[in-house]
């Protein structure tokens, strides 16, 4: 093939259009025919799909894990954490949150940011930033506060953070029902970040093994649900 | 899509891989390369397992990921676990600590002791010593301070969430530029005292509980007087607790020989002079852009 721009610009199509090729790729055949010389020494599909291979992929299709399991979705323990969060006065059974799981804390604060846009405020981008960063402060405090041999995992504390969001998320509804404004609206704000803090730092506490140190868990905890409060208020 | 020319015939290559069930020399054509080879799990676990780089490299990374999911800090070099060990120092902290240094900070004049506590040439965690410095509180005070400010800025009808951003970074580039400019002159004077950077970190970061009373007496009432009466005692507050807390760790022990180095006790007194006196400067910088007259 010579590359002078003569022949790069001047080739015209020859090949077979769009729909004699649908008719030769109709029948399983991953080539045209006019490639089809012989099958010893090309390509060729039937040749390669065996019967043993076929038949091992039906065993790695019956042996699959069904789709939430892969997922780690358990709606259960999504429920039970979530009863744990709403009553955070209540002792709960705390080997429920052994196992992290990311969804439930994702839809929480998917529900909050589109709380937000009921009261007109497109503010996906800064709920997600203030996520991050807050449990990214959140871990590296919690690890360099509990002892060394207890370490806390980034994912673990935005499962707990995560989950703590629900009374945020009532709130921020509510607000677009009630519409809280001054005064009154700051002290229903506080008892709510009191209530989602409260639950997050016995969570964090009873986990690492913070003795005495549960207000001082706390008081971040506040100052993460108060930025959200904070959008959802201002 | 464009003809070969008929020359090339001859010069195709030649699919050098080996597929079981299937012909010798598998044609390698534009057509599978434009539609793919077909997903054969055995064929590509096969190849996985047998190649002794990739099972090398999966191991690695094996090895590699349990050091992060489990215990990421034994993964870290060694020069950087000393440094996290002795910033955990100013974490060790409880309830009782805090509360009592809150007192202290803001209402100073009572106390009678303000030296360390050492125990084997090392000073005391906070949690035993309620004069250590430690962290915890600058850190809090600093985001409380970018939360009340956000509240102002909210009653005040001039909130965006671009705020919080311009408040956070405004902290802490002023916290550098003054940890920086402190250091320098320390080193530029000459000055060796007890004091490390560490700690210097610290009590420069206790002016953030100053600038929250300040804004939480403006928040609350909304009136001029009341912001310039919390300034003024919060000032007063500050300077006093850190001319005491910093005089025993810069001037020098009055055991040594006085006369010795007047200029550079003189030098050492300015210091601590600056370093004091700056605090309720940076207080009313921070907060005078909130305060609408």
């Amino acid at each position: 093939m010579s590359w002078t721009s003569g022949d790069f610009y001047n080739q015209q199509y020859i090949g077979p259009t769009s729909y004699e090729l649908q008719e030769q790729y109709t029948n399983g055949n991953f080539m045209p025919s006019s490639f089809q010389f012989n099958s010893q020494q090309f390509y060729s599909p039937n040749e390669y799909l065996s019967p043993t291979v076929s038949s091992t992929l039906d065993e790695i299709e019956n042996i699959e894990p069904p789709l939430l399991d892969e997922l780690g979705i358990n709606f259960e323990h999504t429920y039970k954490k979530t009863k744990s969060v709403l009553n955070p006065f209540a002792t709960s059974d705390t080997s429920i949150l052994d196992d992290v799981d990311l969804a439930g804390p994702l839809v929480f604060c998917l529900a909050f940011a589109f709380s937000l846009l009921l009261l007109g405020k497109i503010h996906f981008g800064y709920v997600y930033g203030i996520v991050t960063l807050g449990t990214v402060g959140m871990s590296a405090l919690l690890n360099l506060m509990a002892s060394p041999d207890k370490p806390c995992s980034c994912i673990y504390t935005t499962s707990v953070l995560g989950y703590c969001l629900l009374p945020m998320v009532i709130l921020s509804f509510a607000s677009f029902v009630f519409h809280f404004n001054g005064f009154f609206g700051m002290i229903i704000a506080i008892i709510f970040i009191l209530w989602s803090s409260i639950s997050a730092s016995k969570l964090f506490a009873t986990s690492l093994a913070m003795i005495g140190q549960q207000l001082l868990v706390a008081y971040p905890c506040a100052l993460f649900y108060g930025v959200f409060a904070l959008l959802t208020m201002f | 899509m464009r003809r070969p020319n008929h020359h090339s015939d001859q010069e195709r290559p030649v699919e050098p891989n080996v597929r079981p069930n299937s012909s010798q020399n598998a044609f390698f054509t534009p057509q599978t390369a434009f539609y793919g080879q077909p997903n054969d799990p055995a064929l590509e676990m096969e190849r996985l397992t047998s190649n002794p780089f990739l099972r090398v490299g999966m191991k690695a990374v094996e090895d590699g990921m349990k050091d992060i999911t489990g215990k990421t800090f034994n993964a870290l070099p060694d020069e950087m676990k000393k440094s996290v060990s002795s910033i955990r120092y100013y974490f060790a902290v409880d309830q009782a600590y805090v509360r009592k240094k809150l007192i202290l900070i803001l209402f100073p004049f009572r106390s009678r002791k303000w030296s360390l506590d050492y125990s084997a040439d090392e000073p005391v965690p906070p949690r035993v010593d309620t004069n250590a410095p430690d962290y915890y509180i600058p850190l809090m005070s600093a985001m409380t301070y970018v939360l009340i400010a956000s509240i102002v800025l909210g009653t005040q009808k001039r909130f965006t969430p671009e705020q919080l951003g311009t408040h956070a970074s405004s902290v802490l580039i002023w916290n550098m530029i003054e940890i920086g400019l402190l250091s320098l002159i320390f080193y530029i004077c000459n000055i060796h005292s007890k004091l490390r950077l560490l700690d210097l970190i610290a009590y420069c970061g206790y002016k953030y509980v100053g600038m929250i009373v300040v804004l939480s007496s403006y928040l609350i009432t909304h009136s001029l007087l009341a912001y310039y009466c919390s300034l003024l005692y919060t000032g007063i507050s500050i300077s006093f607790f850190l001319i005491n807390c910093l005089r025993l760790q810069i001037l020098p022990d009055t055991s040594g020989s006085q006369a010795y180095n007047v200029n550079r006790n003189r030098r050492r007194v300015y210091l601590l002079l600056l370093v004091t006196f700056s605090q309720p400067v940076f207080i009313w910088c921070l907060t005078r852009h909130l305060i609408v007259t």
